[in-house]
């Protein structure tokens, strides 16, 4: 559905963007994550039409951004980092503004912004104006102009900046509920939102795509999926102990105290020695009590990506 | 443009702006009538149109300055760049709106007029006339005043700009005569003329190849002219500053006159700056 190539944006000297490709299917939630300043915004904003680039190409549905701009700009709906309002105007006058400005049918206008305000629960401040408005709500009015004409193509700027946690988890529903019939890009730099919305992930830093996979992979790929960390009670060297007795560990990792008067332990291993760390804590009499496999968690993924530009540059591009 | 056209339209009431235009336009002609017709009992009303003019330096600031300086400092602009409409629609739709409510205020101003009629004979088609020339005078002055809007992001630049490019315009006309008519120097202001717009090339392509192909051929043009037709430049830059004279074409309506010539510098006038103001704010997006 969006192809970008080997996408450069310079702005004067400074290298915003240098070679970024990507692809998101029909259908696909992709989510973009990276520190402030990564190239997030520009890169969405080249997608959506508002800036050029400077070497490249990005075509939507086969279409060029450059070249059939009007056309283009017909499938996107476009939510930037700071939602476009007018604040002297109420929430319906805009609506009805923006529903002009991107053709919609006369005769589908009113249908269209009562459904999109049902979807993103402002109906009941449709009549005030959007100066007075919280900036949850804002925040909610721009997404919902995003969504007015029924674009095939969501591009979300940080959508849930501003919301309250109640909020936050209605509208990730809602972004989750518009992936089955949009493509959706979503930018966001909180971390657990993107593994709970997004069926895939671009990590981007200082305008390099550093990884693109599916969150699950991503984790995987750097945590080594078979280490096991358990927690024990009491020190750590009856633990041990025990563990010296089992076959095929590699290494034993004291990770400190998590829980008063419990100790963690990193276990790493190249097969599943689940079942025999629980026979032999259970012969022991020492009881286990956490064990769960030693998955990165995407902010760790996160921060190990973009501070050494480490797992495979070009090889994980998909 | 329509919907663009309405929204602003609509803002220019749902602000203040809209008010202050009027009330100030409307205050100041009430004040130039009352004193030049009124008082003094004159049945000339085309001389209060004249001195309206004045007032045109200083409130079409007012109405303009906020039309694209605002969009781009509230970051609206992205909604209007990257909906399906055009930017030639988005500067059309909002250089009618203020034409709208400058019509409107031009409007009410009639008035003045109407009501000097229960008194006496008016010459009413001079005065028609003179209205016409202050509304395409209106509609150049609210030309420029996009445009200004267009180069800032900051409304009180936008204002203050507009406000010295209209007193420049209004002063061309006694100005340009202080200039020399002789050939030589004519011939030297052409040439850095010429250096001047190569660099206004280079500005806008960023390609030093088009900045200098610009400066080399233009140089050479005016070498070739002063050759062979040195009595071309002659007076160039009172003619060159002529274009300019704005409101010096007024002095036609003041009196009466509808010529065509007028009306179509005018509209010319208007659509130039119009299409500049589309290309600037292409360029700017651009670099």
């Amino acid at each position: 559905m969006i192809e970008v190539v080997d996408v450069t944006k310079r702005y004067g000297q400074h290298l915003a963007l240098d070679r970024v490709s990507f692809k998101v299917d029909k259908g696909e939630i992709l989510g973009f994550l990276g520190p402030n300043g990564a190239g997030k915004s520009t890169t969405m904003n080249i997608i959506a039409g508002y800036l050029p680039l400077t070497e490249g190409t990005v075509t939507v549905d086969g279409l060029d951004v450059l070249d059939d701009a009007a056309e283009v700009r017909r499938k996107i709906g476009y939510l930037p980092e700071v939602p476009p309002l007018y604040g002297d105007m109420t929430v319906d006058e805009y609506y009805r503004f923006v529903s002009r400005i991107k053709f919609v049918p006369r005769n589908e206008r009113k249908s269209n912004i009562d459904e999109v305000m049902e979807r993103v629960q402002i109906t009941n401040v449709r009549k005030r104006l959007i100066r007075n408005l919280s900036k949850g709500y804002r925040q909610r009015v721009g997404l919902g102009a995003a969504m007015i004409g029924n674009p095939e193509v969501l591009i979300l700027d940080e959508p849930t900046v501003g919301l309250d946690p109640k909020q936050i988890i209605e509208i990730r529903n809602l972004i989750k509920e518009l992936g089955k019939t949009h493509t959706v890009i979503l930018s966001s730099h909180i971390l657990p939102e993107v593994s709970a919305v997004c069926e895939r992930i671009v990590i981007i830093n200082q305008g390099r795509i550093v990884a693109s996979d599916t969150p699950e992979n991503l984790s995987a790929r750097l945590g080594g999926g078979k280490d096991l960390v358990i927690r024990v009670p009491g020190q750590a060297q009856p633990a041990l102990d025990i563990l010296a007795g089992i076959t095929d560990i590699t290494d034993v990792e004291v990770s400190g105290e998590r829980e008063p008067d419990t100790v963690d332990l990193i276990i790493k291993s190249e097969r599943d020695i689940r079942r025999d760390v629980f026979s032999a804590f259970a012969r022991a009499e020492l009881p286990i009590l956490t064990m769960k496999p030693n998955d990165l968690t995407l902010e760790e993924i996160f921060i190990q990506v973009t501070s050494q530009e480490g797992i495979g540059n070009a090889s994980s591009l998909s | 443009m329509l919907a663009v056209y309405l929204k602003d339209l609509s803002a220019y009431f749902r602000t203040l702006t809209g008010y202050v235009f009027m009330s100030v336009f409307l205050l100041v002609s009430s004040i130039f009538f009352v004193t030049g017709n009124v008082v003094s009992a004159s049945p000339n009303y085309n001389s209060t149109l004249g001195n309206l003019l004045f007032v045109f330096i200083l409130v079409v600031p007012i109405l303009t300055m906020r039309s694209m300086s605002d969009e781009v400092a509230h970051k609206t602009d992205r909604l209007l760049y990257t909906a399906p409409i055009s930017l030639t629609d988005v500067v059309l739709g909002k250089y009618f709106a203020a034409v709208t409510v400058f019509a409107l205020t031009l409007l009410i101003t009639c008035l003045y007029p109407l009501s000097l009629s229960f008194f006496g004979e008016i010459a009413v088609w001079e005065i028609v006339g003179g209205t016409i020339g202050i509304f395409l005078l209106g509609c150049v002055s609210i030309a420029i005043g996009i445009f200004m809007s267009s180069l800032t992001d900051n409304i009180v630049n936008a204002a203050i700009s507009t406000f010295g490019a209209l007193l420049a315009v209004v002063f061309i006309d006694s100005f340009r005569s202080i200039f020399p008519v002789e050939i030589n120097p004519n011939a030297v202001f052409a040439a850095f003329l010429v250096l001047a717009v190569a660099l206004w090339i280079y500005w806008l392509t960023r390609s030093l190849f088009a900045g200098a192909a610009v400066a080399v051929l233009g140089l050479a043009a005016v070498g070739l002219i002063y050759w062979l037709q040195p009595q071309f430049f002659q007076g160039f830059v009172f003619h060159l500053l002529g274009w300019f004279t704005v409101f010096y074409h007024f002095s036609n309506f003041k009196m009466g006159l509808l010529t065509l010539s007028s009306v179509v510098y005018y509209l010319s006038f208007v659509i130039v700056v119009l299409f500049l103001t589309v290309r600037t704010l292409e360029k700017r997006r651009w670099s």
